[in-house]
């Protein structure tokens, strides 16, 4: 199949530079012969001549585009039967819709501000066609990578080859810059300074790909090693520090860089639609409103974003402060992996049990919350009773004050628990577990899921500052028992937040962990706002910022509400779009 | 998003130990989100010699959350469905624990084998049986093994004599045994 459409791609490429050769010559033939005509009778060959010499003009362009666009369809082809081999039913069916969606999004709105010469349509036609397809290799670059990290057969080397794909697709995008920089100092118009946002969103989010799936293959590469290398005994002790360091030092990269990565596609993105926006001039039509719509999607993916990395330090800085450290004595004595993740262990937290896990792993089991208390993973103890013997942290106070508050909650939780127990078994049969079911497009994107499973393998090394370090796990706890009764109203007002932000963007774009609280730009946001506001107020009768915690915290409570949030820009509901064309059309008429 | 790096640990843990323990655990068409498991079935019980084979469906929040199993292969069982094959077990339900893995599930499920608890059922009706015709229940209980969980080229090779004695064609009883799953009581219906 694939070899079938190069080949055919093949005879068109020769075809076409075959009838541009042709055309060439003759129209060197036809000069030749004006010329000699053009010594009998000059003034009528002249006035013929001046006849023919457009049309010829125009037709060598013609066959030279064709030629060059035959060519480069033959370049893209053999490139993805080198990377990729062959593809799926389901890569190419993605690829089309991906292929769709870029076209109208970055293509529908040049001509707003693009002259309508044809250099102009040229240079921009070239720059889109370019930008399409090294977005296109970096999306099926990471799909395949997913799925060969999905897959138990996958080799070292044909990760390689598929990594390779987005390597070269970085190499050309920063190739691509540089011309682009060279066509910007030669003509020196603003417009042009349009040519760069999307070439470094492509960058960015190819050095993202390259960062988490450089560590994976790194973790390919040596499982595949420790496999051929069974035979040699190495210092089980030295490998396994080294390796816990080599994970460690993953998740914070890949978390940190991560952040940053993510950040700079949007602002890369929304650089785009504001600067379209500005060019064409700032009055609001229907196309403004697209652009505007645009927008206002990209800065709540952007606020969800920078809240999902902040909620993530706090749980961090919160588990690290609750929990003493485990010492290298420990941890030589131990001599084991974590029993969460099977991954060797640099740094570990010690629970009254003695029991050692990553701070990461223990964050990831607490946030399920399947039991009401909170245990450990291996042997059931109640996580925070009894103050242990030996504490070496230096907020004493806070730590016991913490304790104290966890152990009233412990009791006050016993209570019931008590009473539960005393009834007869086999009252309650076939009690099921009452758990949301995951949905099954989560784990499919990588922008929406990664960041989630790589703390379940890092811990954070960097210290938290000491306001965070106070807050204890009791009080988190507390609020937490505190909040729940607020969270049922809470996600109404999310649901209804989530009705107005259900517009499809770039899915590569798109990655949410929560709900926002909606900039004032239309009736129905500023009533969203009002019930958000009200019913915090009503519960905490707090300010603005303590209103902000504890919605992050009824977020812990609630963990349907992320994949609600992230459903929004992953599949949108063709229903809700029509009710937001018809809202736009009433605005437009009583405008 | 699932812990794929931990699955793959226990699919080679569990590949180890296959031969002494019996215990297998391989993906379904390479992936590692469906997988089958296999267990033998307790000695001393009415389910010895048989081999039992489970569907495992690992979460998006696994290791976090329990893997979801049921029966493939029909087995009379208080605690597990006779229908559907659901599996009424507390460490795949609240008592979940991310230090447990799929090994140590498997094994959970055989010893569930070992040990009925029929006060708290899957299957009603086979939890009365148990409670009230024990004896009734064990030779139910070893007749669904014979039937469903020992589909060994031995016992199809017992049930084509048995068909040709009866005075059918070798072969049109080889293929409609295999048509449905050596299930004998299935062909005979079939051939007549």
């Amino acid at each position: 199949m694939a070899l079938r459409v190069i080949a055919i791609s093949v005879v068109s490429t020769v075809l076409s530079f075959v009838g541009l050769q042709f055309c060439t010559d003759l129209s060197l033939d036809k000069l030749t012969s004006d010329g000699l005509v053009g010594w009998n009778l000059i003034h009528l060959d002249n006035a013929s001549q001046d006849i023919e010499l457009p049309l010829g003009l125009y037709t060598t362009i013609g066959l030279l585009v064709n030629c060059m666009i035959n060519v480069f369809i033959l370049l893209n082809l053999c490139l993805k039967a080198v990377f990729f081999t062959e593809l799926y039913a389901s890569e190419t069916r993605k690829l089309v819709e991906r292929l769709i969606n870029y076209v109208i999004y970055k293509g529908m709105f040049l001509p707003l501000i693009v002259p309508p010469t044809i250099y102009q349509a040229g240079l921009w036609s070239t720059w889109l066609t370019v930008l399409c397809s090294l977005k296109m290799f970096q999306a099926l670059a990471r799909d395949r990578l997913e799925r060969l990290n999905a897959s138990p057969a996958a080799t070292p080397w044909t990760y390689l080859r598929v990594y390779s794909a987005l390597l070269f697709v970085f190499m050309v995008d920063v190739l691509w810059i540089r011309f682009c920089l060279t066509i910007y100092r030669t003509h020196g118009s603003s417009m042009y300074l349009l040519l760069f946002f999307e070439p470094f969103s492509i960058v960015f989010e190819t050095l993202q790909a390259i960062l988490i799936h450089g560590f994976q293959l790194l973790d390919i590469w040596l499982h595949h090693s420790a496999c051929n290398s069974n035979d040699f005994r190495t210092p089980k002790l030295l490998d396994m520090l080294t390796a816990g360091s080599l994970l460690e030092l993953k998740g914070i990269l890949i978390r940190n860089l991560g952040f940053f990565l993510d950040m700079a596609t949007f602002f890369m993105a929304l650089g785009h639609y504001l600067y379209i926006w500005w060019l064409h001039g700032m009055a609001f039509h229907l196309v403004d409103a697209f652009i505007f719509l645009n927008i206002r999607a990209l800065l709540s993916a952007i606020i969800n974003r920078i809240k999902g990395f902040i909620r993530l330090r706090i749980a961090l800085g919160t588990l690290h402060a609750a929990l003493p450290d485990a010492t290298t004595e420990e941890l030589r004595a131990y001599d084991d992996e974590c029993a969460i993740c099977r991954e060797p262990m640099a740094k570990a937290k010690r629970l009254n049990c003695n029991h050692l896990f990553h701070l990461a792993c223990l964050r990831s089991w607490l946030d399920q919350g399947l039991t009401e208390m909170y245990t450990c993973p291996t042997c059931r103890k109640p996580l925070f009773a009894g103050v242990p013997e030996n504490q070496t942290n230096s907020d004493v106070g806070t730590i016991s004050s913490d304790e104290q508050l966890a152990r009233q909650i412990s009791a006050g939780l016993d209570r019931p628990n008590s009473a539960r127990h005393t009834m007869p078994a086999g009252l309650y049969p076939n009690q099921t577990l009452n758990t949301p079911e995951g949905v099954p497009w989560r784990g499919a994107g990588l922008d929406s899921g990664w960041w989630h499973s790589w703390p379940n393998q890092g811990v954070d090394g960097a210290g938290p500052s000491t306001a965070i370090r106070t807050v204890g796990l009791g009080r988190v706890q507390m609020m937490m028992r505190h909040l729940a009764s607020v969270g049922e109203t809470y996600a109404q007002t999310a649901f209804e937040d989530t009705a107005w932000n259900l517009w499809p963007i770039n899915p590569s774009q798109a990655s949410a962990s929560g709900s926002t609280i909606s900039p004032p730009g239309g009736r129905l946001p500023e009533r969203t706002g009002s019930l958000h506001l009200r019913n915090a107020s009503q519960s905490a009768n707090d300010d603005v910022a303590n209103i902000l915690a504890m919605a992050e915290t009824v977020r812990e409570v609630l963990p349907h509400i992320p994949d609600d949030m992230i459903f929004q820009f992953s599949k949108p509901f063709p229903f809700i779009r029509e009710i937001l064309f018809k809202h736009l059309i009433l605005g437009m008429c009583d405008g | 998003m699932i812990d794929l790096a931990r699955v793959q640990k226990e699919l080679v843990e569990c590949s180890k130990d296959a031969e002494g323990s019996g215990i297998k655990v391989s993906p379904k068409n390479d992936n590692l989100v469906l997988l089958i498991g296999t267990i033998p079935g307790p000695v001393g019980t009415p389910y010895e010699g048989g081999i039992f084979q489970i569907d495992i469906t690992l979460p998006d929040g696994y290791p976090f959350e329990p893997p979801k199993m049921q029966f493939k292969t029909k087995v009379w069982h208080p605690n597990i469905s006779s229908q559907s094959g659901a599996i009424c077990l507390d460490i795949l339900k609240d008592q979940w624990s991310p230090a447990l893995t799929l090994k140590t599930a498997l094994l959970s499920v055989q010893a569930l084998l070992s040990a009925p608890q029929p006060d708290d059922p899957q299957d009603a009706v086979v939890a009365q049986q148990y409670l009230k015709d024990y004896q009734t229940f064990v030779n139910t209980a070893r007749y669904w093994t014979e039937s469903f969980a020992k589909a060994s080229s031995r016992g199809i090779e017992d049930k084509v004599q048995k068909l040709v004695e009866m005075g059918f064609p070798e072969a049109r009883v080889r293929s409609i045994l295999e048509a449905v799953g050596g299930d004998e009581n299935m062909a005979l219906e079939r051939l007549l």
